[in-house]
């Protein structure tokens, strides 16, 4: 039996506790989140203690791990505290605000000797994995370009921290970083990236969109498109190589559509779109615990997380100086840390 | 091996793609062993043996012996599934059952009152009650969601398969045969509703040379006043990107629900085997069916799809192939035994 805490009790924190629950051998024991009325209302969901001082779950001996579920720039402290005293990590992407930040965390847990697995959950998507299975396949030759697109609404209501840039880092942080990480793990590292966008024009704020184009070491061209412009959330994928094309968009393959009469519309009812035997947030959590009970290599380990970091924070620098930032075995070579603000840009 | 590993046999990959299906399901089951495989095709059997590491009898009679097989699963041409049937429950084994359940109404009827009479659990292999998609339609309609359910409009088309399915007298008849079980099953899942009348035409018009129907189409009464249409067709031309698919359109009296449960695909356009295809990214069904029979088998319940299932979805088909006859519709099951 695997005990765990969530820090946060928003949106992913929700997601995750359901996991637990579905998962088994596996209990959510504790939900921690300042806000103490949000960790009531969802440790009562899930018959779980709250606490508003994650600390008070950290000193209860029988916690093996902690899912991180809070805003960004609170990743690196909440990381260090649940390594330091011995419980394994789970932390939602983007993994920090900084490439600094980011290598501090992995460092925390490597010298803890706790597990630490990043939440880059696309990787679980099962058409994702689907497509790594088929590239390893060599099914379309050798790929030549390839052309990502990860599209949402612009997040006024509900997410609040989202729109706020300097905890988010916009949809390029919070979305392109997931097609940025899934191609890494298709296509290996980075040679150099250029990319154009909103995030620092007067617009954001309202509106927030980027196009960058990625050559791979490999040689691989991706074009990665990113946006919070549109109106309702869809992502896409074709990869064209010598011997073929393998395309997947989720608005094709939508299992289940609902239609209601203009008379009789209820915004209460939840259709899925795209049902599945398992969620991938589920299969993702299912592989950070397997991977404690057998200590094999997790797929989205702090230095993987901190790479494809990096690649977004390098996309952000693009966008924000214009320049094409080249990369040196994975790494960014010019200065490329830590998010910078658009406040300037904005005000 | 544990003595607490649970052994199941699979008699006959003539139903190949599905027998290899639910051997790879099973497998996949921990503390679940493939004990054995039975098949009269030698090179077919020994192919799948080796595949899978396991025993393999010529003669199922033989499987059926051993008493260490608590289980089996049989997917034999649909004729073949009474003989089978009858032998395996005489034996004391549990039995996952191919679709159809038979052939004619009487050998179904008499395969269920054997399980009966034996006290073994015949489950029908029905997939499409556990693929997620599905399952999502019957809650998205219990919920509410589109208030009355009225109408239905399913489609269930494929592509003809080789063999022993283009003999009737193997497979029972054609398209209309292979392809109305499922969604007449659906219908009668979802809605909890019985099928009354049947009408169907059904032809042989697209495989030139073959014996058998290869469209079907049904209009289906159920009971309370709803009604449904259904394609079943082996009508995916040779060139179409995938095997077939099942489609179902229900429309409510507050809104209408889709359900295309062979969608969730990659598109893979190659040049290297020069085709276009589809590839799915989902596991579908089978798991699920499998998992439930060995669930019911371990825990001693009941199978959530029973041999009377079973029965009921073969007697809608048989109702269509009196239709088709008579060019009018019929009372079911009473139609088809006029």
């Amino acid at each position: 039996m695997v005990n765990i805490a969530i820090a946060g009790a928003g949106t992913m924190g929700a997601m995750h506790a359901a996991s637990c629950r579905n998962l088994p051998d596996t209990t959510l024991t504790w939900v921690a989140d300042p806000l103490i009325e949000r960790a009531n209302t969802l440790a009562a969901t899930y018959e779980a203690r709250p606490t508003p001082d994650l600390a008070e779950a950290l000193a209860d001996p029988t916690l093996d791990a902690v899912i991180i579920a809070v805003p960004t720039p609170f990743h690196r402290a909440l990381t260090e505290q649940v390594a330091a005293v011995g419980k394994h990590v789970f932390c939602e992407k983007p993994i920090a605000l900084s490439i600094d930040d980011a290598r501090a965390m992995t460092a925390a847990c490597e010298r803890a000797n706790v597990r630490f697995m990043v939440g880059h959950v696309v990787r679980f998507f099962p058409e994702y994995a689907r497509i790594k299975g088929l590239l390893d396949e060599q099914a379309v030759g050798e790929v030549g370009i390839v052309r990502a697109s990860r599209l949402n609404a612009y997040p006024y209501l509900g997410r609040g921290w989202y729109s706020k840039f300097a905890w988010s880092g916009g949809p390029v942080l919070d979305m392109m970083v997931h097609d940025l990480d899934t191609l890494r793990w298709y296509f290996g590292e980075i040679a150099r990236v250029y990319a154009k966008g909103l995030s620092y024009s007067p617009h954001q704020g309202k509106v927030d969109y980027a196009l960058a184009s990625v050559r791979f070491e490999n040689g691989v061209v991706a074009h990665v498109e990113t946006s919070w412009a549109h109106s309702n959330f869809r992502t896409a994928i074709e990869i064209a190589g010598s011997g073929g094309i393998i395309r997947h968009a989720s608005e094709e393959t939508a299992a289940l559509r609902l239609e209601q009469a203009a008379n009789t519309l209820s915004s209460d009812v939840q259709v899925p779109r795209s049902p599945l035997a398992e969620s991938p947030y589920q299969t993702e959590l299912r592989h950070f615990l397997d991977r404690i009970s057998d200590g094999q290599p997790i797929l989205t380990g702090g230095d993987e997380a901190t790479r494809s970091l990096a690649a977004t924070l390098a996309v952000l620098e693009s966008v924000r100086t214009g320049r094409v930032i080249p990369f040196t075995a994975g790494w960014p070579a010019l200065e490329v840390n830590a998010l910078v603000d658009n406040n300037a840009a904005a005000s | 091996m544990s003595t607490t590993t649970l052994q199941i046999g699979i008699i006959s990959f003539a139903h190949e793609g599905h027998a290899a299906s639910y051997a790879r399901c099973l497998t996949a089951i921990p503390g679940v062993a493939l004990a054995a495989i039975a098949d009269d095709n030698t090179e077919r059997g020994q192919r799948y043996a080796t595949q899978f590491g396991t025993a393999y009898y010529p003669d199922y009679h033989d499987l059926l012996a051993r008493d260490d097989i608590r289980a089996v699963i049989i997917c034999s041409e649909n004729a073949r599934h009474c003989e089978m049937v009858l032998a395996a429950a005489a034996a004391g084994k549990d039995i996952l059952c191919e679709k159809p359940l038979a052939t004619t109404q009487a050998d179904g009827a008499a395969m269920v009152a054997a399980c009966q009479e034996h006290g073994v659990k015949l489950q029908i292999a029905f997939p499409m009650r556990f693929s997620p998609p599905t399952i999502a339609l019957r809650d998205a309609i219990h919920s509410g969601a589109i208030g009355t359910p009225l109408m239905v409009k399913a489609t269930n088309p494929g592509s003809m398969p080789p063999g022993w399915f283009r003999d009737p007298t193997l497979a029972g008849g054609g398209a209309a045969m292979d392809h109305t079980v499922h969604v007449a099953d659906l219908l009668r899942w979802i809605f909890s509703r019985e099928i009354t009348q049947v009408y169907a035409e059904i032809d042989a018009r697209m495989h030139p040379g073959e014996a058998t129907d290869d469209l079907g189409l049904l209009i289906l009464d159920l009971e309370g006043g709803m009604t449904a249409s259904l394609d079943a067709s082996w009508s995916r031309a040779k060139s179409w990107p995938t095997w077939g698919g099942l489609t179902m359109e229900v429309i409510g009296d507050k809104g209408v629900l889709a359900l295309d449960a062979f969608i969730q695909n990659l598109q893979l356009y190659s040049d290297i085997t020069n085709n276009y295809r589809l590839v799915p990214f989902t596991g579908g069904g089978d798991p699920g069916l499998v998992q439930a029979f060995v669930a019911a088998v371990r825990n001693d319940t009941a199978p959530v799809v029973t041999g009377e299932d079973g029965l009921k979805a073969l007697e809608v088909a048989l109702c269509a192939y009196a239709s088709a006859q008579q060019h009018a519709p019929v009372a079911c099951p009473a139609g088809l035994l006029r």
